[in-house]
């Protein structure tokens, strides 16, 4: 086990399974929190973007390595896709099983089975995207689920930025196409 | 892809002639990447809005009760002080009445049942007929009514205790307890079924225990209230449906009667009757199966009671009892059955301690060690040959068994032994010297004694006797009875067989006592559990043998405090074995400070929250042995989560007298300390304890967190990291510790790795014990994350004046301003006086 937050996060950069596997889970536990108190505090316009920057804040308020903390992004991006999963998916099965109350705070009532549906969908493509090109899944993940741009992505996942660029739009039309 | 990727870069113009030439024939591929231009160039709400709207997704609907209210919110006639707990039918809140003022315990119930107005109306007036039945088993009810948008609550008077479920979680009851409450929910039904009223869902959650014993059932008519028809039932409400109910046929008074014999089944074997993993696979099993047989599973049952319980679970519900009046004329008379309380011995032990209280009280509050007319007596360490290690051991137990038994009898004190710098025994008038010695002998071991009068050293009494492990009881009186002679104290004929219980009749169970006493020390789970075993030979192998069933119950109470689980060496509830064992204890030996040590720390597991009987058990258990210092410990600490801290204090400060390095009682002091606002004092204390015992784990990772409050972050992670490597069974305290070092040290991601090592280690994540929680919520707000802390007090099993006293430390100032943590505390609080 390693002791300090630098000692991880260059663990899990140099690929260590074990301090990879405590920041993902750590990523995911706090995304979920933030998610839930953005929820009860009745404000529905979070975006993605600022919850996976919330968490980034607050789990990194120290100084360390530009390249660490670029992969860390990596896997708070990996770790809010399958948080966004699992909710979905919870979702789907309490209707399933009609054990569940049904979600009725929601703004968008109407939109929210919908994006559901999607959202799972959109993950099945990923999966099977990811046979094929896992890179182009990876700048995925930081895009869309992680919400870092072009130049934090490339740092994330040492690429040029040209490469993310392309990368994004040949993925995101694989995508849009597996997804009509 | 690639193809795409060639054909995007490719000019608009291009593009069509590329498609052609990089797919060849292929039309289907070019049919793809023409699909993906297409794409490529339109718009997609998902994938181009990112998440951004998403973001909610991440939370399970569950989370999302649409009953949840925030103090201060109206309702009725009531306003809302905090969340009590939560459940399938909503949320339940403290609200106080605004114009009568009394506290209520408020449900609110979600909205989506969807019952038409009339039936609602029906129920609702069902439930308040329920309440103004004014029965004593009958939770009363002040209002029901619904809310502006549409949720429906009811307001009911608040009880002190705990439902039948948490109760049943602690494991299974003893069959008159069982009976006992049973026959009170009957005879509320009886009450409801006369005024034609049906509950409907009779369950353990429904059943509530108030702490002065009367059994309050709960929820009148609200299961169809808040049952919404369109779902399907989920497990945990079928388990108690009757074969009509779970039919959807109409339910009547004989339904009732079935679902409080199911409870009632639960209450003795710990389990429901029909079980499965699915509602359909537990339905399946109400209309068909026969539940497995009584006898089987619980012990010593009578027959009758096996009859009763048949009858209420009949399938038809022709042959079952007609409503809760005739059940309950047969519970009152199963519950006759058990004439004499189980709790009655107790009750009279304790009394009897307590006439004898007084006297301790008065020693307690005075410092001197002995009154000048009773003989003193200090006993050497036993001597023996090296060769015979074993007579030895034997021996020395034997000595401090005989120490016990003459101060037991209340004429002559034991005085700890007091040496010069030289090593020699400091003597003094009146000061007597008892020594034991092992020497070897051709026909075996041979055990020397001899009483001399300290100051001039005159032999009193000696005997030399073959040190015969077959009549180690014999042998023991002897000495007893010759040492108190020796002193001018004769023994009566009653007294010699009280001296004579205290020794156990033979070497082997002796030896398996020994043995477990060595376990004991250590401490921990799994040696405490092979610590009981060898008790349990003892006492099988000498069934007079007051010291092994006392230290048993003892062993039994320090599973229970640290949150005992069934495992195969205990599979037994152990608290009522453990009360059992003390019983069993103090009637062989009332004189024994052990079995009254047993009968006080049980009592104090018995009832978590006020250790109703423990202090008088401990005073008088302290006012046989004043020189046990383990006993002056565990009566400190007993007084500490009372909140009784100057009495603590005095208590460890005794213990400390006795044994001056106990960090065991140092580290108490400490937080007692902490909690009185005197930092440095404690930091004081913490530091003699580490230094005292450098690897005892506790010590270190009390220091750690006082250290934290010094702002010494450093200090407190080299604690919190030598402790973690002192004991692999002692891991969350040290863990969150170091957790909490480390966030305040500005390592966070580390923090939170230690943390989420910490929650893993908890044994039971959905009832972490008091410590347990402490000890994580503390390192959560320190993260800010304060939900996560008061989930954790939420949790926390048992409710009592532990987790009372743990969460007054300093370091959860911050959590304790949450107003639902503070009435999560308000209900523990020990010093409160009971309605």
């Amino acid at each position: 086990m390693k002791t300090s937050t630098e000692d991880l996060l260059r663990g899990a950069r140099a690929g260590d399974k074990e301090a990879t596997d405590t920041l993902f889970g750590i990523a995911y536990d706090e995304l979920r929190r933030i998610a839930r108190r953005v929820r009860h505090g009745g404000n529905e316009t979070l975006s993605t973007t600022a919850l996976v920057h919330e968490a980034y804040l607050k789990l990194l308020p120290s100084a360390v390595p530009a390249n660490d903390t670029a992969h860390f992004k990596l896997l708070i991006a990996r770790a809010m896709r399958e948080v966004l999963i699992d909710g979905a998916r919870r979702r789907t099965a309490g209707k399933r099983g009609g054990g569940d109350i049904a979600v009725t705070l929601d703004d968008d009532v109407q939109a929210a089975p919908l994006k559901t549906a999607q959202l799972l969908e959109l993950h099945a493509a990923l999966e099977e995207l990811e046979q094929v090109d896992p890179r182009r899944v990876a700048v995925v993940e930081c895009r869309f689920f992680g919400g870092l741009d072009v130049e934090e992505t490339a740092a994330a996942l040492n690429l040029s930025t040209a490469t993310v660029k392309r990368d994004w739009r040949v993925a995101r039309a694989w995508l849009a196409k597996a997804l009509l | 892809m690639e193809i795409f990727e060639r054909v995007l870069e490719a000019s608009p113009d291009a593009r069509d002639q590329l498609i052609r030439d990089e797919t060849g024939n292929d039309a289907e591929l070019a049919a793809t990447v023409r699909a993906m231009l297409t794409a490529d160039a339109s718009a997609n709400d998902l994938l181009d809005d990112g998440i951004g709207r998403l973001a909610h997704l991440a939370v399970e609907p569950g989370h999302v009760e649409s009953t949840e209210v925030l103090p201060g919110a109206r309702i009725g006639d009531f306003e809302i002080i905090a969340e009590l707990g939560r459940g399938g039918m909503g949320i339940v809140y403290a609200a106080r009445d605004r114009t009568l003022g009394r506290v209520a315990a408020l449900k609110l119930l979600p909205a989506g049942a969807a019952i038409d107005s009339a039936a609602s109306e029906r129920l609702i007036a069902e439930a308040q007929a329920a309440s103004a039945l004014d029965h004593p088993n009958v939770a009363t009810i002040y209002q029901i009514g619904v809310t502006h948008d549409g949720h429906r609550f009811i307001a009911m008077a608040r009880y002190e205790g705990e439902t039948l479920r948490d109760r049943l979680a602690r494991g299974p009851l003893a069959s008159r307890e069982a009976f006992g409450i049973a026959r009170q929910v009957a005879s509320g039904l009886a009450a409801a079924h006369a005024a034609g009223l049906v509950h409907r869902d009779v369950k353990p959650e429904n059943i509530f225990l108030t702490r002065q014993g009367l059994v309050k059932l709960l929820d009148f008519g609200i299961a169809t209230l808040a049952g919404s028809p369109r779902e399907g039932p989920t497990r945990g409400t079928v388990l108690y449906m009757s074969p009509e109910q779970a039919r959807c046929e109409l339910a009547d008074a004989r339904s009732d009667v079935w679902s409080l014999g199911v409870v009632l089944y639960e209450m003795l074997t710990g389990q429901p009757p029909f079980t499965g993993d699915t509602a359909a696979e537990i339905l399946g099993q109400i209309a068909d199966a026969s539940p497995v047989k009584l006898p089987s599973v619980v012990r010593k049952i009578p027959t009758a009671a096996v009859a009763t319980i048949a009858r209420a679970l009949e399938k038809d519900p022709g042959k079952r009892y007609a409503n809760g009046s005739e059940f309950s004329v047969d519970l009152d008379r199963v519950h006759g059955l058990w004439s004499r309380p189980r709790n009655l011995r107790i009750g009279i032990a304790v009394a009897a301690g307590i006439a004898i209280v007084a006297a301790s009280i008065a020693l307690l509050n005075d410092d001197r060690v002995s009154t000048p007319e009773m003989p003193q007596l200090a006993v050497l360490p036993v001597a023996g040959d090296s060769a015979d290690h074993e007579a030895t051991e034997l021996a020395s137990a034997l000595s401090e068994e005989i120490a016990a038994r003459v101060v037991g009898l209340g004429r002559v004190r034991i005085v700890p032994l007091r040496r010069d710098s030289a090593g020699y025994v400091v003597s003094r008038p009146g000061l007597h010297l008892l020594s034991l010695v092992i020497q070897r002998d051709p026909i075996g071991p041979v055990l020397e004694v001899s009483l001399e009068e300290s100051s001039s050293s005159r032999t009193m009494w000696s005997d030399r006797r073959g040190f015969d492990r077959k009549e180690l009881r014999e042998l023991g009186r002897d000495v007893v009875i010759g040492v108190l002679h020796a002193l001018g104290q004769p023994v009566t004929e009653r007294e010699r067989g009280i001296i004579g219980s205290g020794f156990p009749s033979s070497a082997e169970a002796y030896e398996e006592y020994l043995r477990g006493n060595r376990l004991l020390a250590l401490r921990t789970p799994p040696a405490v559990e092979s610590a009981l075993v060898r008790y349990r030979r003892a006492s099988r192998l000498d069934t007079t043998f007051a010291g092994a069933f006392a230290r048993q119950s003892y062993a039994y109470s320090l599973l229970l405090e640290w949150g005992w689980k069934p495992s195969r060496l205990v599979p037994a509830d152990p608290l009522v074995e453990g009360l059992a064992l003390a019983n069993r204890a103090t009637m062989l030996d009332s004189t024994s400070a052990d079995a009254w040590l047993a009968q006080a720390y049980i009592l104090v597991q018995r009832d978590p929250r006020r250790f109703a009987g423990a202090v008088e058990a401990f005073q008088y258990a302290i006012s046989l042995d004043p020189y046990n210092a383990e006993a002056f410990h565990q009566y400190g600490q007993t007084l500490t989560a009372l909140g009784r801290y100057p009495e603590a204090l005095a208590a460890y400060r005794r213990a400390l007298a006795l044994e001056p390095d106990r960090a065991m009682s140092l580290v108490p002091m400490a937080a007692i300390y902490k909690r009185q606002g005197r930092l440095a004092e404690s930091l004081r204390l913490l530091d003699s304890a580490v230094s005292a015992a450098p690897r005892v784990p506790y010590a270190r990772a009390a220091r750690s967190t006082s250290r934290t409050l010094t702002g010494n972050a450093k200090g407190a992670r080299d604690d919190a990291e030598i402790a973690l490597g002192l004991d692999s069974n002692y891991r969350i305290p040290p863990l969150a510790a170091l957790a909490r070092a480390l966030w305040l040290s500005g390592d966070s991601l580390a923090a939170l790795a230690r943390l989420r090592e910490a929650e893993r280690s908890v044994a039971d994540p959905s009832a972490p014990s008091p410590t347990e929680a402490y000890w994580i919520a503390m390192a959560e707000v320190a993260a800010g994350r304060t939900e996560r802390a008061t989930t954790l007090l939420r949790d926390a099993r048992p409710k009592g004046a532990w987790l009372w006293f743990y969460f007054q430390g300093p370091e959860l100032d911050e959590l304790r301003k949450n107003p639902e943590v503070a009435a999560l505390l308000a209900d523990v609080d020990p010093r409160r006086r009971v309605r």
